[in-house]
């Protein structure tokens, strides 16, 4: 068993199989530095919960393929996927952090399919970003391809 | 001893690395709304590195496949090339007329990398064409210099100039003289090359179907 502590001072076990699936911890492993507990100052407990349900479900996905149990994997991800957009952000910075690749992958693409449609302005918004072109700029942009602006699907809600 | 971060600096950074992880995964008419984001946005989207990996996660990608239909109407002289998505998941009306402004019927000759190589002939003059359905860009060619009834085309990318070539296949001339040429987008003008070594005839002939890229490799076409 590895015990991860999250910025909130709680510890986690979890299984060695399930935590090697990110590759920070298991070269910190392999170097012999997990020898105690392992401090993770840039997750809270919340989000280090999420992850280690991901991790300890993810755990056999080698033996998957033979057990026919693709599809139940299939299945978990979808819903596990489906939480809060602030949410989903801190499971991808400390999927990011732990450097678990299949993790990174499926909350990158949940949040793509989040943006895909959404307006310039919203997006700015669910990503905290300040807008630093000038009106000029903007609207060349949007000289270039007009088209990439219009349209009944773009989304100018905030979710 | 310990290196330490400064904790905002490594923040930023992450952020730059997971925001690109993201696009990488949006089509093309997202990122072409998002380059009004913000200046960053805009760098990173126009960046050549990502264009690379958004084309390199694209080609994986079931729903970026798009399938090129060329209409021809004999009776009119008139052709129409239409770009459409390969997965039935996508909506109809993302269905790409080339807007085109050749004279004659085009006819897409060959692809690569999600661009068509297109030609128009009325019989005098012959036109060449570049298409990006995808961004809906087009631009005009310019001509060869050694403009011959039948030549064959392919297009390529060039990884050591970072940028697109076409080769033009002579196959018509039997005598010594071989006019084959490549044009490299970023110069803008064909340049002749190596007459004898790239006789092609009798090869290319026997793949009368032959659409397939050719590889470029170490500067040549293979």
């Amino acid at each position: 068993m590895v015990k991860l502590k999250s910025n909130d001072d709680k510890e986690f076990e979890v299984e060695e199989a399930a935590v090697i699936q990110s590759e920070m911890i298991k070269n910190m492993i392999e170097d012999g530095c997990a020898t105690s507990v392992i401090p993770l100052p840039n997750i809270d407990s919340k989000t280090l919960i999420k992850v280690i349900e991901y991790l300890n479900k993810h755990i056999n996905m080698g033996k998957a393929a033979e057990t026919g149990e693709e599809d139940d994997l299939k299945e978990f991800d979808e819903q596990f996927v489906n939480m809060g957009w602030e949410e989903l952000f801190d499971v991808i910075m400390a999927a990011n952090y732990l450097n678990i690749h299949e993790l990174m992958e499926l909350c990158c693409q949940s949040a793509a399919d989040r943006l895909k449609n959404k307006s310039v302005r919203a997006v700015r918004e669910m990503l905290k970003i300040t807008n630093d072109l000038t009106e000029e700029e903007e609207q060349e942009i949007i000289n270039d391809a007009p088209w990439a602006f219009e349209g009944p699907e773009i989304d100018d809600t905030v979710n | 001893m310990d290196i330490v971060h400064p904790p905002q600096a490594m923040e930023i950074h992450f952020q730059e690395e997971i925001i690109m992880d993201i696009l990488t995964k949006l089509p093309v008419f997202s990122l072409l709304r998002y380059k009004c984001v913000s200046k960053f946005w805009k760098t990173l989207i126009c960046d050549p590195y990502f264009k690379g990996k958004h084309l390199n996660y694209a080609k994986d990608d079931p729903d970026s496949q798009k399938l090129l239909i060329c209409h021809i109407y004999p009776k009119e002289r008139i052709s129409s090339i239409y770009s459409c998505p390969l997965s039935p998941v996508q909506l109809p009306e993302d269905v790409q007329k080339l807007d085109c402004s050749l004279n004659a019927r085009p006819f897409a000759d060959c692809c690569c990398d999600g661009l068509v190589f297109l030609f128009a002939s009325d019989g005098l003059n012959k036109q060449y064409m570049l298409w990006n359905p995808s961004t809906r860009e087009s631009i005009v060619l310019p001509r060869p210099e050694f403009s011959l009834s039948c030549c064959m085309y392919r297009l390529a990318y060039d990884a050591a100039s970072y940028d697109y070539k076409i080769l033009k296949i002579d196959v018509t001339s039997v005598g010594p003289e071989v006019f084959n040429e490549i044009l490299a987008l970023k110069s803008g003008s064909w340049k002749r090359v190596g007459k004898p070594s790239f006789r092609v005839l009798p090869v290319s002939c026997g793949v009368p179907s032959g659409r397939d890229c050719l590889a470029f490799v170490h500067g040549t076409f293979h």
